[in-house]
């Protein structure tokens, strides 16, 4: 009789198509056979779930797959919730990434802020190339970004203009007073963004390089610029529920994912940029990643300082 | 010694022994369970401090930052707008569909359940495409058509009055489904004595048939307000600072439950006071009773020339709500780029081929259709029970099982899911191990939409005289006999649109749901949200949408047809 698979539930803020090929490719590698139940959800309200299940003692999840300083603060509002992953290939991980508690927050993936553009409006040659570009009047009522207010992952951008950036003009909290003279429109996450740029409708977006490729690989006539200032560089992170009784399955899948294998299954499935030092791949317009100038996000500050990011920002745009 | 028991002994001893006085303090009790005791754990967060100390201090913060204000501002002047609006669009629509002869009776029935039941995000991200300031396609074609210099325009559907535009078709279908059994359910008699005594069509309408119909224009207006104030869609997509949005981000990225206790605390507050309002405009309305123990005799009215702006205004609510969003969404979903325009190397079956191999969109598909039946049928009979308890009875303290039955649909679903959540998860509940399951999700959508019920009964009972049950009372009947063979029949109509309202709005529900499904309870509107956010894209969603409203149509003509069926087979049986 054939054995039945270990279910493993994942909760997922890496869309549900993408992360099955992805724990697809782990499966075929994995000597028993396993089943991945993938709940795929905007990071923010998995988190709300997962707070409740931890309250209530009943995780339903085995294995986190979200951004970075959600699952930090998680592992700060709950003690001992994720289990230690232990794994040589930590030795190849990139030493920007290995902050904080790295074996338990595992960081799997890079997520990239770059300038997203719609073709047929915006000529490659007159494409923002710098953050600092957006700010030319030419750009009013063309830009599309996300509201810290109801997006989480803004928040990394946010850093780099207003504490990366701090003090080299036009940076800093005033950035937002003059972007938000040019009426960007804000909107709740970063789906929104991808639609309005392919419509046209706001051709410019401040987008994360992940939602570019998918269109690209459709046919869209989109593309994006690596900003001059640096490409602010957020993490996706992995993490086994300590408590989960399919830890074993749940932290041999982490410990592949960060495998120059699983890299690379996460690079090609999920396009996001490895973390491990031995893969590098090649993105559409053929840069590897070694050739960009990537500004690693302290995600502790804003695990720490969520609010204030919000409360800026609206102050920000307030001021005339 | 043996004691002759007095009257009053004897009263209480046969109100205990009929069932129907159990039945009636269960539903009682049901509502309580299913809305009170959620409801309690964020009025407990909103009033208490860290050390659970009772404080005004959490509103006094909240309301101290000038976005909630605008917030809560805002959601009050544009749900009371849409609702207006709805109400003043959807009387005559009403009206021309139960009353006249006009064309395009089931045009109209058919884009009013298609406005409910449209995802809010979607038709808003369809009329971006039409709307858009940039490039939306109509303004795109105005600008040319009238050689416009401006770049931008003439047309935003971005801001406030976006948000109306886009509300206002889900609105006037609400209204219309309220309003048009009421109408049905007119004696034509009372129209004609009017007209004997000399007044015209339109003072008819206006004197008697508005008067009569008064009950369900107010549930309609009240259930309208109420949706619009909990929308989130919409306005998430629009950009818009209502108090749902503002929930959600206290709630999901700020991690402040006190100020999203705060905000759900204002929305109910703001959905009890319309159902006060409601109340007290439903006083007089007793004497306003259409079905006495006479017959009731229906008849067409013959409108003459407003008939064509009768049918003028249907090809309009046709237009914006049904097919311009839908067309939008049609072409998007056999789209392969949307960015390289329609041509036929860029047409593709792909959207459709991928939602038929994929096992968890199937699975949320029977997951919703099972849900939004079950929820008819739970709403239909508490909405059944409670609304005849509120009119029928006079039980001291009923009325607060009316403010009860509204105050969830004040409530951003978001917040109301979090609450049930909470409740399940935690003692004395927690036994039930009801988080993860289908049941959870059942209980939120039936404590949702049991107003939809209530209300909905409510008007219906109002226009059925009391007298046919008293008679049969005082003939001996239980009260149990009155229900079953005088006041249900009568009320049949009404409580098969309560049910065929509750599945079209469960079927596409997204705010609750996200919150309370889990990984093998997903339903077709997260599965929805799911394909648009992941490689789908706007096609992929656009593809899955297109065929959510083909099932829902669907699972209506079925329930139709069950119930046009089981009609025949009594009037045969009656023969």
């Amino acid at each position: 009789m054939a054995q039945q698979p270990t279910e493993v539930n994942i909760y997922s803020g890496i869309p549900r198509e993408q992360a099955e090929q992805v724990t697809a490719a782990f499966a075929k590698t994995y000597p028993q056979p396993v089943k991945f139940n993938i709940l795929y959800g905007p990071t923010e309200e998995l988190i709300a779930q997962i707070n409740l299940e931890q309250q209530s003692g009943q995780p339903k999840a085995d294995v986190l797959w979200l951004d970075k300083p959600q699952l930090q603060a998680l592992a700060k509002r709950h003690k001992g919730i994720f289990a230690e992953v232990n794994s040589k290939n930590f030795d190849n991980v990139l030493a920007s990434v290995k902050t904080d508690d790295y074996k338990r927050v595992v960081p799997t993936g890079l997520l990239l802020y770059v300038i997203m553009y719609n073709r047929n409006v915006v000529s490659d040659a007159d494409a923002p190339k710098s953050f600092a570009d957006l700010l030319n009047a030419k750009w009013t009522n063309k830009i599309i970004m996300a509201n810290p207010q109801s997006s989480a992952g803004v928040h990394n951008f946010f850093w780099l203009i207003t504490q990366h950036l701090a003090g080299k003009p036009p940076f800093g909290w005033e950035y937002f007073t003059k972007l938000n003279a040019l009426k960007p429109q804000y909107v709740s996450g970063h789906g929104p963004i991808r639609d309005q740029v392919i419509s046209g409708e706001r051709p410019v977006g401040i987008q994360l390089q992940f939602y570019v490729n998918d269109p690209i690989k459709r046919g869209e006539k989109v593309w994006w610029t690596w900003p001059a200032e640096g490409v602010a560089t957020g993490q996706v992170s992995a993490a086994v529920m300590d408590k989960s009784k399919k830890k074993d399955v749940g932290t041999a899948l982490v410990d592949w994912m960060i495998s120059p294998a699983g890299q690379e299954a996460i690079a090609k499935h999920v396009s996001l940029a490895p973390v491990n030092s031995a893969v590098d791949i090649k993105f559409p317009d053929g840069k590897k990643t070694s050739d960009l100038k990537l500004v690693p996000v302290d995600t502790t500050y804003i695990t720490e300082h969520r609010a204030d990011i919000i409360k800026g920002f609206q102050k920000a745009i307030d001021a005339r | 010694m043996s004691a002759v028991p007095s009257r009053g002994h004897a009263a209480r001893a046969s109100a205990l022994r009929d069932p129907t006085n159990w039945v009636l303090v269960l539903a009682a009790l049901s509502l309580v369970l299913l809305i009170v005791v959620p409801l309690l754990s964020i009025f407990r967060e909103a009033f208490t401090d860290e050390d659970g100390r009772l404080t005004l201090a959490n509103f006094v913060s909240t309301f101290s930052d000038r976005q909630a204000r605008q917030a809560t501002l805002n959601t009050i002047v544009l749900s009371l707008a849409v609702a207006a609006l709805s109400t003043l669009i959807a009387i005559p629509l009403a009206f021309g569909e139960a009353r006249t002869a006009m064309p395009f009776k089931r045009t109209l029935n058919a884009v009013a359940l298609v406005s409910i039941i449209s995802p809010g995000f979607l038709v808003a991200l369809a009329y971006a495409l039409l709307l858009g300031p940039n490039m939306g396609l109509v303004n795109k074609a105005l600008r040319a058509l009238l050689s416009l210099e401006q770049s931008t325009g003439p047309f935003d559907i971005y801001g406030p009055w976006g948000f109306v535009f886009l509300t206002l078709p889900m609105g006037i279908g609400l209204c219309f489904l309220q309003i048009t059994p009421a109408l049905r359910s007119i004696d034509a008699s009372v129209e004609e004595a009017s007209r004997l005594a000399g007044a015209g069509p339109l003072q008819t309408a206006r004197r008697v048939t508005l008067k009569l119909i008064r009950p369900a224009i107010l549930s309609g207006f009240i259930l309208t307000f109420t949706l619009t104030l909990a929308a989130y869609g919409t306005p998430q997509v629009l950009g818009v600072n209502v108090l749902a949005i503002a929930i959600r981000g206290a709630l999901l990225v700020t991690y402040d439950l006190k100020q999203a206790a705060v905000l759900s605390v204002a929305a109910t507050v703001i959905a009890v006071a319309a159902v006060f309002v409601y109340h007290q405009s439903m006083r007089a309305q007793s004497r306003y009773v259409t079905l006495g123990g006479r017959g009731a005799r229906q008849g067409l009215v013959d409108c003459g020339r407003w008939r064509h702006a009768l049918v003028a205004l249907t090809a309009l609510y046709a237009l914006f709500g049904f097919v311009l969003p839908y067309g939008a969404l049609v072409v998007a979903s056999f789209l392969r780029a949307m960015s390289r325009g329609f041509s036929l190397d860029n047409l593709t079956g792909a959207n459709y081929a991928v939602l038929l191999s994929d096992e968890v969109t199937r699975h949320a598909f029977l997951n919703s259709t099972i849900l939004s039946l079950t929820s008819a049928v739970g709403v239909v009979l508490l909405g059944l029970v409670v609304g005849y308890l509120l009119e029928r009875t006079r039980v001291r303290g009923r009325v607060i099982l009316d403010y009860i039955a509204v105050l969830p649909l004040g409530l951003a679903g978001t917040a109301f899911g979090v609450a049930v959540l909470v409740t399940y998860l935690n003692p004395p509940f927690q036994f039930l191990g009801l988080p993860g399951t289908l049941a959870i999700l059942w209980i939120a959508y039936v404590a949702h939409f049991v107003s939809f019920g209530v209300r909905g009964v409510q008007a219906g009972l109002v226009q059925i005289a009391p007298d046919l049950g008293e008679a049969a009372r005082m003939a001996g009947a239980r009260r149990w006999r009155v229900v079953k063979d005088i006041e249900a029949p009568l009320l049949g109509g009404t409580l098969v649109s309560i049910g065929l309202l509750v599945i079209v709005l469960c079927f596409p529900e997204l705010s609750m749901s996200i919150m309370l499904r889990s990984v093998d309870t997903q339903v077709a509107a997260t599965a929805l949200l799911n394909r648009w956010d992941g490689e789908g894209g706007f096609p992929g969603a656009a593809a899955m949408a297109v065929v959510m409203f083909a099932v829902i149509g669907v699972l209506l003509a079925v329930a139709q047809s069950f119930v046009a069926g089981r009609q025949r087979w009594k009037r045969r049986s009656g023969s």
